[in-house]
């Protein structure tokens, strides 16, 4: 076993020894070895070392190899790298057309199916007394959310979005035989949109009356309107909660869509809450008819008698809050607004109702720009897990290729 | 007459390798013409490195491959290789001789798995321009124990010794090559050049 200075000196020696520098006289042998060992070296046969400079001298030309010809096609070279990046490509785009559209799909959209799960609730309370004004119902719609403090309350109310852009809903209807179909069923969510609508205002009369009757042929009944000729308009629509998107679509193409806003919120613990307070007093009027029927003197019976007078009018204050709660979840509304649009109003003088303006143009440019940053981000968003999968696969495989290769050195 | 670029490649093979630039000048003097300068983005000048490395990779590969004939394949390809890689090289990683003889030892780790077979030195034809005739007898025999003790060592070791008695690249550009640290390229050298000296007094 060498010592770590026997090592260095041997080392130092056989470099003085390749050099040409003398050497210690108990390491001559080992210089010796060394002068021997280069002057060993194979050479190249001088025939391979001037084929080999041609080829230098010509930068390595690769020979010619014929394409391929398929159906009497002559198909491209294609690189690995370009069929990889291709595929990806390809999966960028299958995906981006597979994902589901929002908005203006009547059937498709998660709007859609919940209000299937809250049609039979619908049809529960089509006796319901009057209709409460939009801030009062949303203001006890709050309150009454409240009661129940366990109760889920996903809502996305408020969030606005340009042009046509949908907020997402919170919740996704569950397929027929899931285990969540039951209790999603007895949810009641309240849904409701917004709309802003832009037009030339001397077409704000006619946007006005095709308003009322997209809401009319829907089923549906304005809550309030108010409409200033060629100026604006104010509309509160109320539709049933499965027509909501086919009356966003509808109404969507009654002007230009300035802003689309649509929100839920579930409201679930407000319509448990009213269901136990009638329940309660519905159980407590039975007592009291028990304890009527069981009273003996002139004092009690009339002492039940005021009790039973209050159990009802409880009753009946429960019956219509629950009435009331109920609509909100079978009835969705739609606040309108509708504007007149002064530049829409030139290109109308200019070329008609359906003019395309400059600003229509510039909105348009608008448009496909979003479109097209939204692309690229989908397709950034699946090539860079693709690419980092890529990359440590052949990492990997560098690897593993650099092993075999060793291995190379170890067999005998 | 020797243009000034093949003076200073010869005086940085001197430098690389502290050894006389015997290799250099026959290099030189076996090319028929100027070859143009194509120094890439890289600072690679691929064809001086041509010029300084030709032989040593030659004599790198025969010597692990025992095969003169693969070892021209296998040179002829590793060349062929860096000359289209070029542009991968990056000087922060190494010398260009240590690059460049990273793509000849992979080239020849391929052609050995390729073959499937053990390379023979003692197959290996005698290289006539290093055997002249007047050689004494016991030169020429020391000559032949040598290649003999040479041809017995593991491959690994005798790695070591093409890289750097037939290649002549220093101990830095040798660890560079193997990937492994130079304190340990110099343990593994010493500890090769121990095994050979056995094999040595065996054959002689």
């Amino acid at each position: 076993m060498s010592t770590p200075d026997t090592l260095t000196r041997e080392l130092d020696a056989l470099d003085d020894a390749l050099a040409g520098r003398a050497v210690d006289p108990d390491l001559a042998a080992l210089a010796e070895l060394a002068v021997a060992l280069r002057d060993e070296r194979p050479s190249p046969d001088p025939a391979f070392t001037r084929t080999l400079d041609t080829r230098v001298e010509r930068g390595f030309p690769r020979a010619a190899t014929p394409r391929r010809r398929l159906w009497g096609v002559t198909w491209p070279r294609i690189s690995g790298p370009a069929l990889g990046v291709a595929a990806s490509l390809l999966l960028v785009v299958v995906v981006g057309v597979s994902i589901p559209k929002g908005g203006d799909d009547e059937s498709g959209s998660s709007g859609g199916g919940a209000s299937s799960g809250t049609a039979a609730t619908e049809q529960a309370t089509t006796d319901s007394a009057g209709e409460p004004s939009a801030a009062a119902r949303r203001a006890a719609g709050d309150e009454s959310a409240s009661l129940d403090s366990t109760a889920p309350t996903p809502s996305s109310s408020g969030s606005s979005a340009p042009s046509t852009a949908i907020a997402p809903l919170p919740t996704t209807p569950p397929s027929p035989g899931d285990p969540r179909a039951d209790r999603t069923a007895r949810r009641s969510v309240e849904r409701s949109a917004e709309l802003v609508l832009a037009t030339s205002p001397r077409e704000i009369d006619r946007a006005a009356a095709e308003i009322l009757r997209v809401t009319d042929d829907l089923g549906g009944y304005v809550v309030s309107s108010t409409v200033s000729s060629n100026s604006s308009g104010q509309f509160e629509l109320r539709v049933p909660e499965r027509r909501l998107q086919a009356a966003l679509s509808r109404l969507s193409r009654v002007a230009k869509v300035r802003r689309r806003t649509q929100s839920a919120q579930d409201i679930t613990g407000a319509v448990v809450s009213v269901r136990e307070r009638l329940k309660d007093a519905r159980t407590e009027r039975r007592s009291l008819l028990r304890q009527l029927a069981a009273a003996v003197t002139p004092n009690q019976t009339a002492s039940i008698r005021a009790r039973l007078r209050l159990v009802s009018g409880q009753i009946g204050a429960a019956k219509r809050d629950l009435s009331r709660v109920q609509t909100r979840a079978t009835r969705s509304t739609i606040a309108v607004t509708l504007l007149a649009d002064r530049r829409r109003a030139a290109g109308d003088a200019d070329d008609g109702a359906s003019g395309w303006t400059p600003a229509d143009a510039f909105d348009d440019a608008v448009r496909i720009l979003e479109v097209t940053a939204g692309v690229l981000l989908v397709a950034l968003a699946l090539l860079l897990p693709l690419g980092l999968v890529a990359l440590l696969g052949w990492l990997a495989a560098r690897q593993a290729a650099q092993r075999r290769r060793e291995r190379a050195l170890d067999a005998v | 007459m020797r243009s000034d670029r093949a003076m200073r490649e010869e005086e940085h093979t001197s430098s690389v390798m502290d050894a006389p630039s015997r290799r250099s000048t026959d290099v030189t003097s076996t090319l028929t013409a100027e070859l143009p300068t194509s120094r890439t983005a890289t600072g690679l000048d691929f064809e001086s490195l041509y010029r300084g490395a030709r032989d040593d990779v030659f004599a790198y590969v025969a010597t692990l491959l025992g095969d003169r004939s693969a070892a021209e394949d296998v040179t002829a390809s590793a060349f062929e290789r860096a000359y289209r890689r070029q542009r991968t090289y990056k000087a922060a990683r190494g010398s260009e001789r240590a690059w460049l003889f990273g793509i000849a030892r992979n080239a020849a780790l391929d052609e050995l798995r390729r073959r499937k077979r053990t390379a023979a030195m003692a197959a290996d034809p005698a290289d006539v321009d290093a055997a002249p005739a007047e050689d004494a007898a016991d030169a020429a025999m020391r000559r032949a124990a040598l290649r003999a003790a040479v041809a017995t060592l593991p491959r690994r070791e005798r790695e070591l010794i093409a890289l750097k008695f037939h290649a002549g690249l220093d101990n830095a550009e040798l660890a560079a090559v193997v990937g492994v640290s130079v304190s340990n390229a110099g343990t593994l050298l010493h500890r090769a050049v121990q095994q050979l000296r056995k094999a040595f007094d065996e054959h002689a």
